[in-house]
């Protein structure tokens, strides 16, 4: 049975590349990059055994290094849950008409995890500590059980946080903000790993306090060969044993997630807080106002929306942090831009709505809504809280650069990119499908297939959004450049009054392709939606 | 060939003349001809990919026909699609709707698209959800109903502005018996008061109870239609629609599977 589950694993993998060659290629490509990203990892340690411990003490191979493996913990953890996996393996319900005993299947699932590619290739990496040390035998085999071990902690606390989250926690609203919440420091990274080079020096003198922190944690497994190598016999004892303790652990809880599974399958109840009566859709009157309604709700409750809300969120930090922290008048111009930036995103966002209506999107087809209706109802959802976002944040910016002397060239600014944003916006995407998660699907999951129409039609809107946005950018860089109050107030009334003119035409036109295209674009958004 | 002479009776719920549609190198539909008298009990039944679930889309606006029309009380569904879709009430199988609304918004914002009379969907939306079932889960979102709950609160959402025909696609399918035969009562009442519905199904039981006409669609083709016994003559629904679709290799049992 065991043997059965790990080659239905390889079995589902092949039958996913036969079922779309794009899965595959990816694959492959994916494949090759991580095997050059081990070529490099065997490159470096190779390259540092090369050097005496004076040069690099095995203290300062082992910080790094053991950080390694906490990084591992983190993708392991957190990947699965950001992309929701659809490995069948993460859901013991998916086994439960099988009636296959825990006895076979927790061993089965989790030494499966380790054979798959996936474990296979964090455990080659991992194996790096069984070469930093040189030719010391004890330290080599150190390397070899951290790796498995390591890799075991992966498998086992991936396969429990996912068990917990799709089988223990009952209420989707406390789901949601787990997914969502995740997705914040995936977004920062880039952020924070810029600083950290930044301070590479600081960094570095730090690792070794970080590291010695970490080492005893379940993140930690990979101090073992270090504390080998450095002789300290008695700690590696003490962390081999710890280690062991949280394989232990984790297997106890994986079995216990197992049998709540399975003894209490389909009694785990959604609960959720109910709302009464029937909301802003209750209070709308006109077909339109039904879509504002519904879109303006699907901003707050939906995670698709949230999750595009985020980014937003993190801009606003970025610019917190640049006015408050570095507080350099050169860098200014930073804080300034990007409330226009914020602008640009919201705008171009709408574009995706048709795609996260999916399916759904055939109530707005069998009901005969018009195009006109459809169009307006979602530019207004997305302009009750952009507009007034946008000014504030605005003013906020210029407040804290303090320049309020700029106000109407950079409310020009910010008004005008919003504006003709949502009018390309409007006309692209009641034609242009491409793919995004459908209703209930992580606000991260990934098609399989259909990228290239994605890249397409995104490249092609947000550069249409740049060209319909010129006559305002020009008077609002003369602006700037003149430090004329004329020139600024001239970018105020162009935003204003072109932007709307802009978007008034934009949601014509929008809503007369939809007309003519209809039963089109709901066929090309039911494709787009089998995609995943 | 489409009868270019006169234009179908308005009086004929629905009329459909040489309605094709291809994928690629496969015909799914083949130029069908079909008449739903009005007030009338109409199923359609043919196994999977037969081409009934492409034939409804493209009676409900949903997909373009290559070739063909459809008529609706005399209004082209086509030509003239938001008056001939006013009167029309529409189930798609499968689709997903709106799962993050609650149940009773999903019918409310049903009834507002189709822009009736606000305080008309307020007093209606109550109704719907009794006779369907679902008071008590009527402020809970869709995403946490069960598949027959969905089934429910759809109909419900191609009910609320009375049309004069309903289009539903398997609409019993995973619907618990108690509900599906209050809904039955329904759709009976409302054909009994004129209103026509049409039904697609694998339940031929059902059909053959339900309905007064029937088509058997296979490969894109019609079988036969018309009133119901006509078409069975004295066989049963299910043995008439074996005789017609199954093909040549009838198939051997399972020789072992007895204990």
């Amino acid at each position: 049975m065991v043997s059965h589950l790990i080659r239905l694993r390889y079995r589902l993998m092949w039958n996913g590349f036969r079922r779309s060659t794009g899965a595959m290629i990816g694959a492959i490509f994916s494949t090759l990059g991580y095997l050059y990203l081990i070529g490099m990892a065997y490159f470096a340690a190779i390259g540092i055994v090369m050097l005496s411990p004076d040069t690099i003490s095995y203290a300062q191979r082992g910080a790094p290094f053991i950080l390694l493996g906490a990084v591992f913990v983190i993708g392991w953890v957190v990947g699965p849950i950001v992309f929701s996996s659809t490995s069948p393996f993460t859901d013991a319900a998916n086994f439960l008409t099988f009636g296959i005993p825990n006895k076979q299947l927790v061993p089965g699932v989790v030494i499966g995890g380790l054979i798959a590619p996936t474990g296979i290739g964090t455990f080659t990496l991992l194996l790096t500590g069984a070469v930093l040390w040189g030719w010391n035998l004890a330290a080599i085999l150190a390397g070899i059980i951290a790796a498995v071990l390591g890799t075991a902690i992966c498998v086992l606390l991936m396969q429990v946080i996912v068990g917990l989250l799709t089988n223990v926690i009952s209420r989707r609203a406390v789901r949601d903000t787990i997914q969502i919440v995740l997705l914040v420091p995936l977004m920062l990274s880039g952020f924070i790993f810029l600083g950290a080079i930044e301070t590479i020096q600081e960094f570095w003198d730090v690792l070794p306090d970080i590291a010695a922190w970490i080492a005893y944690t379940p993140a930690g497994f990979l101090a073992l060969p270090v504390m080998v190598a450095q002789g300290q016999w008695g700690m590696a004892a003490v962390h081999l044993v710890v280690m062991l303790a949280y394989v232990g652990v984790l297997l106890v809880a994986y079995n216990a997630i197992v049998n709540r599974t399975t003894e209490a399958a389909g009694t785990v109840k959604e609960r959720q807080r109910e709302v009464t009566g029937t909301g802003l859709i209750g209070r709308a009157d006109t077909p339109m106002k039904a879509i504002w309604a519904r879109s303006l709700m699907f901003w707050f409750k939906d995670p698709r929306y949230s999750a595009s809300l985020l980014i937003i969120v993190v801009l606003i930090g970025i610019g917190v942090v640049q006015l408050v922290v570095i507080d350099n008048n050169e860098m200014s111009f930073i804080a300034k831009i990007i409330p226009v930036a914020v602008a640009y995103l919201i705008g171009f966002s709408i574009s995706a709505d048709l795609s996260y209506d999916s399916t759904g999107f055939s109530l707005h087809v069998t009901t005969g809504v018009r195009g006109i209706d459809d169009r307006l109802g979602r530019v207004f959802a997305l302009l009750t809280w952009g507009l007034p976002l946008l000014v504030l944040l605005t003013i906020g910016m210029l407040y804290g650069s303090q320049a309020l002397d700029e106000l109407a060239t950079w409310l020009g600014l910010g008004i005008g990119v919003l504006l003709t944003g949502l009018a390309v916006s409007s006309v692209s995407s009641a034609r242009y499908i491409y793919p995004a998660p459908p209703p209930g699907a992580s606000p991260m999951a990934q098609p399989e297939g259909g990228m290239g129409r994605t890249m397409l039609v995104q490249t092609l809107g947000m550069l249409a959004q740049v060209l319909a946005a010129l006559p305002v950018i020009v008077p609002g860089v003369i602006a700037l450049v003149t430090g004329s109050p004329v020139w600024g107030i001239v970018t105020l009334m162009v935003g204003v009054l072109y932007g709307a003119g802009l978007l008034w035409a934009g949601v014509k036109i929008g809503g007369k392709w939809y007309d003519r295209a209809l039963p089109e674009t709901y066929q090309a958004i039911v494709k787009v939606s089998a995609l995943y | 060939m489409l009868d270019n002479a006169s234009l179908p009776d308005p009086d004929h719920a629905v009329v459909i003349r040489s309605l094709g549609k291809q994928f690629g190198e496969k015909i799914a539909v083949n130029g069908i001809n079909l008449t739903i008298p009005a007030g009338s009990f109409y199923g359609v039944v043919g196994p999977n990919g037969a081409g009934k679930t492409t034939a409804m889309s493209m009676m409900t606006g949903l997909l373009r026909p290559d070739h063909g029309q459809v008529w609706v009380h005399g209004l082209n569904m086509w030509e003239t699609p938001i008056e001939a879709k006013g009167i029309l009430g529409v189930l798609v199988d499968g689709a997903v709707s709106f799962p993050r609304l609650t149940g009773a918004q999903l019918v409310t914002y049903s009834g507002l698209l189709r822009g009736m009379d606000a305080d008309v969907v307020a007093e209606r939306v109550p109704d719907l959800m009794r006779v369907m079932d679902l008071e008590e889960s009527a402020n809970k979102m869709v995403a946490d109903y069960s598949a027959g709950m969905t089934k429910k609160i759809s109909l419900a959402a191609a009910m609320i502005h009375s049309p004069k025909v309903l289009i539903l696609d398997e609409p019993f399918e995973a619907v618990d018996p108690v509900s599906s035969a209050r809904i039955r009562n329904i759709l009976n009442d409302y054909v009994q008061s004129g209103g026509t519905v049409m039904i697609s199904s694998h339940v031929m039981d059902l059909v053959e109870r339900m309905c007064d006409h029937v088509a058997v669609i296979d490969k894109g083709e019609v079988l036969a239609s018309g009133p119901m016994a006509e078409v069975t003559g004295a066989q049963s629904l299910e043995d008439r629609f074996v005789g017609m679709v199954s093909s040549d290799q009838t198939g051997e049992g399972l020789s072992w599977f007895h204990t």
